[in-house]
C-alpha cells in the first residue's frame, strides 16, 4: 500500500473509534423517539427504574404528555447537589426527607402548586401512623409528597440465633443484652452500619437517641455496637445477617422484607415502640425543563396502579396509598399488606425531624468516632463486663453500672458530647474538614480511655 | 593489627589521600576561574556552558526527531501530563493545603494527633524504661491479641494486631512479601532446576492462582472460613477432626488472601530470575568446590536475587495498595484501619468535596510505592529486564529427580495448590449455587444455572460488563498507540530526558489506583478549563476518567512487552531501509510493526485483561454514578447487597478468569512462554 493509502486507513480507524467513542458515551443508550423526554434524578435502583419505567411509558399520563423516553441518573446522594444543575432533571425521586429538604434549601426544589399537583398530592393522607407525609415550606406550601413509606427495624436469622441458644429479639434494649454479647469477641451477633455510611441506619440511631433520651439513647447504640461488628453500608449491614455471619442486623423495612424473600430463614422486625415510619419523597426540581412532564410522572406515582410497582418481588417496598393493595399486582401481596397494617399500625415514637437534622453531622462523625474506630477497645471492655457478668463476678446493678460508665458520652478538655454541645457544633462538623478531623481525634482517644479505665474496674 | 589489615588500612589512607588531591584540584580550578577572569566574566563563561549545555541537548533533540516522531512524543507527553501527573500533583497541592492555604495540617494531624493513623506514643516512650523493657509491646497494642481462643463458644479466631493506619498497611504488605516470596522461590527452584514427571501439568496450576484477583478470591475463601463456613462445618461439626470453628478475620485473612494470589507473581519473577542464571558460573564454582547448599547461597541466589527482588518489591506494593480484599473483609475493625481502606471509606466530605485526610494518606501511600518502585528500577532497569524477556538463551541446569524428590516436591507442591485453590473452588462453588441452597451446609444441597441467567441478563449488571469491555477495549486501543510509540521512543532514540520519559511510563505500575482517583476527582473538577468538559459530575464524563486512568495505569505492560520485541529486534533493519530511502513512518510501517506487532498484541491483550479486572480506581469513580459503574465496582456493591450477591459476583468473576484464561493462553503462546509479559517485570 502507498503512504497516501496508510494514512487513510489510519485517519479511518482513528475517526471510527471516536465516533463510536463519542456515540457511546454521549448519545442516549435509548432509541430516540419523537416525543418528550421525562429526566429523573434518583436513589433507587435500577431494577425499580425499570419497572417504573415500563409502566409509566404505557400508562395514559405519559401518552397524553407525548412522554416517550426517561433518562435516569442515579449519583452518590452527596453529588445530588452538583449533578442537578448539570443534569437539569425534571423529577428528583427517593432519598429520605432530610435530604430533600436540604436541596429545597440549596434552591434545588421547585414549590408543588399547579392544580394537577395539588390534586394528585391530595390523594395522599397528610399524616401516617403520626408522620408528616408530605413535605412543606416556611410559607407553608407543598416541597414534595411520600411516594412509599419505610419502618426501621432488625432483621434476623432465626436458625443464627436458635443454634446459639439466644432468643428473637423484639425491642431495641434486646440487643444489649449481655446474652448478645456471651461470643464475644470472637462472634459479633449483631451487624451495624457506619453512620457516615449510611442514611438508614442513621436514621435508626437517630430514633433510638429519640426513644430513650441523649445518654441512656447513647447507651444503647454503644451496648449494641460492643455486640456488634460495624460494617461499611445499610448494603453490607444488611447482607452479614442474610449470609449468616450475624445474627441480627439493622435494616430499614424493604430491605428486611428482601432478605426475608431470599432467605426464609430470616424475618424482618419492627422494634416494639420502638420505630417510626418515613415517606420516600418525590418532588420538582427546579430545573425541570418539562415542568408538565414531571408533573405528569408525579401525578401518575400517586395513582393505586403507580404505586403497585413498589409491590413489584423484585421490589418489595410500601406504598403510600393502601388502595395499590387493591389492584391486580396488589392482591398477590398479602404478605405485604400484613407488613403494610404493622407498620402504618405501629405506635411510633414522638419523632421530631427539625430535632435529628439539628445535630445529624455531630452523631454521624461521633458515632464513628467513638464506636466504630474505637470497637477493639469498646469490644475489649465490654466482652469483660459480659464476662464478669455472667461468670456471677458481679451482679446486675454492678453491670448495669459499669456499662452506664463505659457508654457515657465522652467527655474532652472541659467539653462533654451533651445534645446541646452536639446542636452548637453541627454545621461546622459539615463544612470543615479540618475541625471534624480534630474533634473525631479527640473523641476517639476520650472513647478510648473511657473504655480502658472502665475495664480497668472490672474484676477479672 | 595483622598484614592484611595493615594493608587494607594502607589502601585506604592512599585512596582517601587521592580523592582529597582531586578535591583540592577541583577546588583550585574554581577558585582559578573566579579569580583570574573576575566574577562578571565567570558568571557569563558558566551561562555560557550552560546555554552550550541545552544547545547541544537541543541540538540532540532537533537531530533525534522527524514528524512522526514527535507526534509519537507529543501524543505521549499529553497523555501522560493530562491523566497522571497533573492529577497526582493535586493531590499533592490539596495534602498541603487547609482551606485554600498551604498548611502542614494534615500530615501533623496523622503523625502527631490522632493515634489511629501513626503510634506516636512508640516515639513519646522511645528513651523510657517500658520501650527498654517491652518494645514490641509497647509497638503492638497489647490488648488486641493476635490470636483468640473463645471457650465458650468453642471458636478460635486469628485476626492480627492493630498498630495504627500507616503501620498495618506496611506490615501487611512485608508480611504477605515475605509469605509470597518464601513459597515463590522455593516452587519456583524447585521448577527451574529439578525435572521430574508431571512438572509440565504443574508449571501450568502454578499460575492459576493469578487469575483469581485478590477481591473475587476474598469472597470465596470467606465463604470457607467464616464461623459457619464449609471448612467449619466439616472439619469441626460434621467430622470433629478440628477442636474448635476456626475463623480467619482481620490481618490474618487479608495476608492469607493476597499470598495465595501473589506467590504465583514471586514464582514466575522467580523462575525466570533462575533460568537466566549463566549456567557456567555455577558450574565454575562446582569445579572450584561448592556444592549443594553452599552453591545455592554463595552463587545461585545472588545471581537470581534482582529478579526476586523485583517480584517481592511489586507484590509489597500491590499488596499495600489492594483494596478489593480488603472491601471484602471491611467488617474487622483492623481491615478498616488500613491506608487504603481508609482513604476509601474518606474521600467525599459531607459537602461533596474531596477530604484533606484523603488526600494525605494518598501521599503517604505514593511514598510507600514509590520508594518500592525504585527499589525495583534499581535491581531491575528496562534493560535488564530485556536481556531477561530472552530467557532460554541458555541450557537449563536441570537435575534429575529421586524418589525422595518425588515425595518433597509433589507433597510441598500439591499442598500448596490445595489452599490456592481454596478461592477458586468457593468461587465455581458460589456461582452455581442455588439461592439460599448453601447456609449451614458445607456444600450447597442445589446447584443451578440460573445464577448465569441473571447475570448475563439483567440489565444492570450486564451493562456494567459491557461498560468494563468498553472502557477496557477503548483503553487498550490507547495503550497501544501511546504504548508503542513510548516504547519505540525509549529503545530507538536517543533524545534528552528519554530517562524521564522511561521513568514516566513505567511508573504507573507502582502508582496505587485510589491515588489516581482521587486525582482526577480534584483535577477534573477543579481545574478551570477541563472542568467545563470533564467534570466528574458531568453526564458521560465518569466513563472517560475509568478509560484513561485504565489506559495510564496498564500501560507499562504494553511498554515493556513492546519494549522487549524492539530489543529482540536488530535496528541494523529498520537503518537499511532508511538508507535505501524509506521515511521514518514507512520505516515504522513496513519494518518495525511486521517484527515487534506480536509483542505488542501480547502486551495489549495483558493490558486489556488487567483492565477488566481493576478494581481501585473503578470503586471510587464507579460510585459517582451507577450507570458508568464498570464490571468490578458493580461486583463489590452486588456483593455487598443481596444474599445471591456472593453468587452474581461469582458468576463474575468466573468470566473475568475465563478471560484471563484465553488471553494468558494466547499470549503463553505468541510469546513463546515469556513469563515476563504476566506480570510486568
Amino acid at each position: 500500500m502507498s503512504r497516501t493509502k496508510w494514512y487513510a486507513l489510519a485517519l479511518i480507524v482513528i475517526i471510527s473509534v471516536s465516533a463510536v467513542t463519542v456515540w457511546w458515551l454521549f448519545v442516549p443508550k435509548t432509541p430516540i423517539q419523537p416525543g418528550v423526554e421525562l429526566r429523573v434524578i434518583t436513589r433507587h435502583d435500577p431494577t425499580l427504574q425499570l419497572k417504573i419505567e415500563q409502566a409509566f411509558l404505557a400508562s395514559e399520563y405519559a401518552t397524553n404528555n407525548s412522554i416517550t423516553s426517561i433518562a435516569w441518573t442515579q449519583p452518590n446522594m452527596m453529588f445530588w447537589p452538583q449533578v442537578i444543575p448539570t443534569f437539569q432533571p425534571d423529577v428528583a425521586f427517593g432519598g429520605g426527607p432530610t435530604l430533600f429538604n436540604q436541596l429545597y434549601d440549596q434552591g434545588l426544589l421547585a414549590v408543588l402548586n399547579s392544580t394537577k399537583i395539588l390534586a394528585a398530592i391530595a390523594r395522599v393522607n397528610d399524616t401516617i401512623a403520626g408522620v408528616d407525609a408530605k413535605g412543606k415550606n416556611a410559607e407553608d406550601e407543598y416541597i414534595w409528597v411520600g411516594s412509599a413509606i419505610s419502618s426501621f427495624g432488625f432483621t434476623i436469622n432465626k436458625p443464627w440465633l436458635q443454634t446459639r441458644g439466644l432468643p428473637f429479639p423484639t425491642h431495641w434494649e434486646n440487643l444489649t443484652s449481655d446474652e448478645f454479647g456471651q461470643f464475644l469477641p470472637t462472634t459479633p451477633t449483631i451487624a451495624m452500619g457506619n453512620s457516615p455510611g449510611t442514611t438508614s441506619n442513621t436514621r435508626i440511631y437517630e430514633i433510638i437517641l429519640q426513644k430513650f433520651g441523649w445518654v441512656k439513647g447513647w447507651e444503647v447504640l454503644t451496648r449494641m455496637a460492643g455486640n456488634s461488628r460495624i460494617e461499611l453500608g445499610s448494603t453490607e449491614t444488611q447482607s452479614q445477617v442474610e449470609t449468616g455471619v450475624t445474627g441480627v442486623a439493622m435494616s430499614i423495612d424493604f430491605y428486611g422484607f428482601s432478605t426475608a424473600l431470599r432467605n426464609p430463614d430470616c424475618e424482618y422486625r419492627i422494634p416494639v415502640n420502638g420505630s417510626i415510619i418515613n415517606p420516600d419523597p418525590i418532588a420538582l426540581c427546579t430545573t425541570a425543563p418539562n415542568k408538565e412532564a414531571g408533573e405528569a410522572f408525579i401525578d401518575y406515582i400517586l395513582t393505586p396502579e403507580g404505586q403497585s410497582t413498589w409491590l413489584d418481588e423484585a421490589i418489595n417496598r410500601l406504598p403510600i396509598l393502601e388502595e395499590a393493595f387493591q389492584t391486580a399486582v396488589g392482591q398477590t401481596r398479602d404478605d405485604l399488606y400484613l407488613f403494610y397494617n404493622n407498620s402504618v399500625d405501629n405506635i411510633g415514637i414522638d419523632f421530631s425531624d427539625p430535632l435529628a437534622l439539628s445535630y445529624e453531622y455531630s452523631l454521624m462523625y461521633y458515632f464513628e468516632a467513638v464506636l466504630t474506630n474505637a470497637q477493639s477497645d469498646l469490644q475489649s471492655c465490654w466482652s469483660k463486663l459480659v464476662s464478669a457478668y455472667r461468670n456471677m463476678l458481679i451482679n446486675e446493678v454492678e453491670f448495669g453500672n459499669y456499662a452506664a460508665q463505659m457508654a457515657a458520652p465522652v467527655t474532652w478538655d472541659t467539653e462533654t458530647f451533651t445534645e446541646a454541645y452536639a446542636i452548637s457544633i453541627n454545621d461546622q462538623m459539615g463544612s470543615s474538614d479540618s475541625f471534624r478531623a480534630l474533634m473525631q481525634s479527640d473523641w476517639t482517644a476520650a472513647a478510648i480511655a473511657q473504655y480502658n479505665a472502665v475495664e480497668a474496674l472490672i474484676p477479672p | 593489627m595483622t598484614r592484611s589489615e595493615a594493608t587494607s588500612a594502607s589502601k585506604s589512607n592512599q585512596a582517601d589521600e587521592k580523592q582529597n588531591s582531586n578535591q583540592n584540584e577541583e577546588k583550585r580550578k574554581k577558585t582559578t576561574l573566579e579569580e583570574v577572569l573576575g566574577i562578571g566574566v565567570a558568571i557569563k563563561l558558566r551561562a555560557s556552558r550552560t546555554k552550550s549545555y541545552f544547545s547541544s541537548q537541543a541540538y540532540q533533540l532537533y537531530r533525534e526527531m522527524d514528524l512522526f516522531t514527535g507526534i509519537q512524543l507529543i501524543s505521549v507527553l499529553v497523555l501522560f501530563l493530562l491523566f497522571l501527573i497533573l492529577p497526582i500533583f493535586q493531590v499533592m497541592v490539596t495534602a498541603f493545603q487547609v482551606d485554600g492555604q498551604w498548611s502542614l495540617f494534615w500530615f501533623n494531624y496523622i503523625f502527631f494527633e490522632d493515634k489511629t493513623y501513626f503510634p506516636l506514643y512508640i516515639f513519646q516512650h522511645l528513651d523510657s524504661s517500658i520501650f527498654h523493657q517491652h518494645p514490641i509491646g509497647l509497638i503492638l497494642d497489647v490488648k488486641e491479641q493476635p490470636i483468640i481462643f473463645d471457650p465458650d463458644g468453642l471458636v478460635l479466631l486469628v485476626q492480627g494486631v492493630d498498630m495504627g493506619i500507616i503501620l498495618n498497611s506496611i506490615y501487611v504488605g512485608l508480611l504477605t512479601t515475605l509469605f509470597s516470596t518464601l513459597i515463590g522461590v522455593s516452587l519456583a527452584f524447585i521448577m527451574a532446576r529439578y525435572d521430574f514427571r508431571g512438572k509440565t501439568v504443574l508449571r501450568t496450576l502454578l499460575l492459576v492462582p493469578l487469575l483469581v484477583i485478590p477481591f473475587v478470591g476474598a469472597i470465596g475463601i470467606k465463604r470457607f472460613l467464616s464461623v459457619d463456613g464449609s471448612f467449619n462445618l466439616l472439619f469441626h461439626e460434621t467430622l470433629g477432626i478440628w477442636p474448635t470453628r476456626f475463623v480467619l478475620e482481620g490481618f490474618a485473612a487479608v495476608i492469607f488472601v493476597q499470598t495465595l494470589h501473589f506467590f504465583s507473581l514471586t514464582y514466575l519473577s522467580a523462575y525466570s530470575a533462575f533460568l537466566n542464571i549463566d549456567p557456567t558460573l555455577e558450574e565454575s564454582a562446582e569445579n572450584l568446590g561448592a556444592k549443594g547448599f553452599g552453591l545455592f547461597r554463595k552463587v545461585t541466589l545472588p545471581l537470581a536475587l534482582p529478579g526476586i527482588e523485583a517480584g517481592a518489591i511489586l507484590t509489597f506494593i500491590l499488596s499495600v495498595e489492594d483494596l478489593g480484599t480488603l472491601v471484602v473483609y471491611s467488617g474487622s475493625p483492623q481491615v478498616r484501619k488500613t491506608l487504603t481502606y481508609a482513604i476509601f471509606t474518606n474521600i467525599i466530605a459531607p459537602t461533596g468535596n474531596v477530604q484533606g485526610v484523603a488526600t494525605a494518606m494518598g501521599v503517604i501511600l505514593l511514598v510507600i510505592a514509590m520508594v518500592g518502585f525504585f527499589f525495583i528500577r534499581r535491581y531491575m532497569s528496562l534493560r535488564h529486564y530485556a536481556m531477561l524477556s530472552k530467557g532460554g538463551t541458555w541450557n537449563p541446569r536441570l537435575s534429575p529427580s529421586k524418589w525422595f524428590h518425588y515425595i518433597i516436591f509433589y507433597g510441598f507442591i500439591i499442598g500448596i495448590l490445595t489452599i490456592a485453590f481454596i478461592p477458586h473452588a468457593g468461587i465455581i462453588l458460589l456461582a452455581f449455587a442455588a439461592p439460599g441452597s448453601w447456609g449451614r451446609t458445607v456444600l450447597p444441597s442445589h446447584f443451578t444455572l440460573a445464577n448465569f441467567g441473571i447475570v448475563f441478563i439483567d440489565p444492570d449488571i450486564l451493562g456494567s460488563i459491557i461498560n468494563s469491555l468498553v472502557y477496557s477495549g477503548i483503553a487498550a486501543f490507547i495503550i497501544i498507540l501511546i504504548g508503542t510509540s513510548a516504547a519505540y521512543i525509549v529503545a530507538r532514540k536517543n533524545i534528552p530526558g528519554k530517562g524521564l520519559l522511561d521513568l514516566l511510563v513505567t511508573i504507573p505500575i507502582a502508582l496505587p489506583g485510589i491515588v489516581i482517583a482521587i486525582g482526577y476527582l480534584l483535577f477534573f473538577s477543579r481545574d478551570p478549563l477541563f472542568s467545563q468538559f470533564l467534570s466528574p459530575l458531568i453526564i458521560g464524563a465518569p466513563a472517560v476518567l475509568i478509560t484513561m486512568s485504565y489506559a495510564v495505569r496498564k500501560m507499562p505492560f504494553t511498554v515493556r512487552s513492546t519494549f522487549a520485541g524492539l530489543q529482540q529486534t536488530h535496528v541494523e533493519l529498520e537503518e537499511a531501509a532508511s538508507n535505501l530511502g524509506a521515511s521514518r513512518f514507512r520505516v515504522f510501517r513496513k519494518i518495525v510493526i511486521p517484527l515487534i506487532g506480536i509483542s505488542v498484541l501480547a502486551g495489549a491483550m495483558m493490558s486489556f485483561v488487567y483492565c477488566m479486572s481493576e478494581v481501585s480506581t473503578s470503586l471510587v469513580l464507579g460510585d459517582i454514578a451507577a450507570e458508568y459503574g464498570p464490571m468490578t465496582w458493580k461486583m463489590y456493591v452486588i456483593y455487598n447487597s443481596l444474599a445471591m450477591g456472593p453468587s452474581l459476583a461469582a458468576v463474575m468473576g468466573i468470566f473475568l478468569m475465563i478471560l484471563q484464561i484465553m488471553v494468558m493462553a494466547t499470549t503463553n503462546v505468541i510469546t513463546k512462554r515469556r513469563s515476563s509479559a504476566l506480570i510486568g517485570l
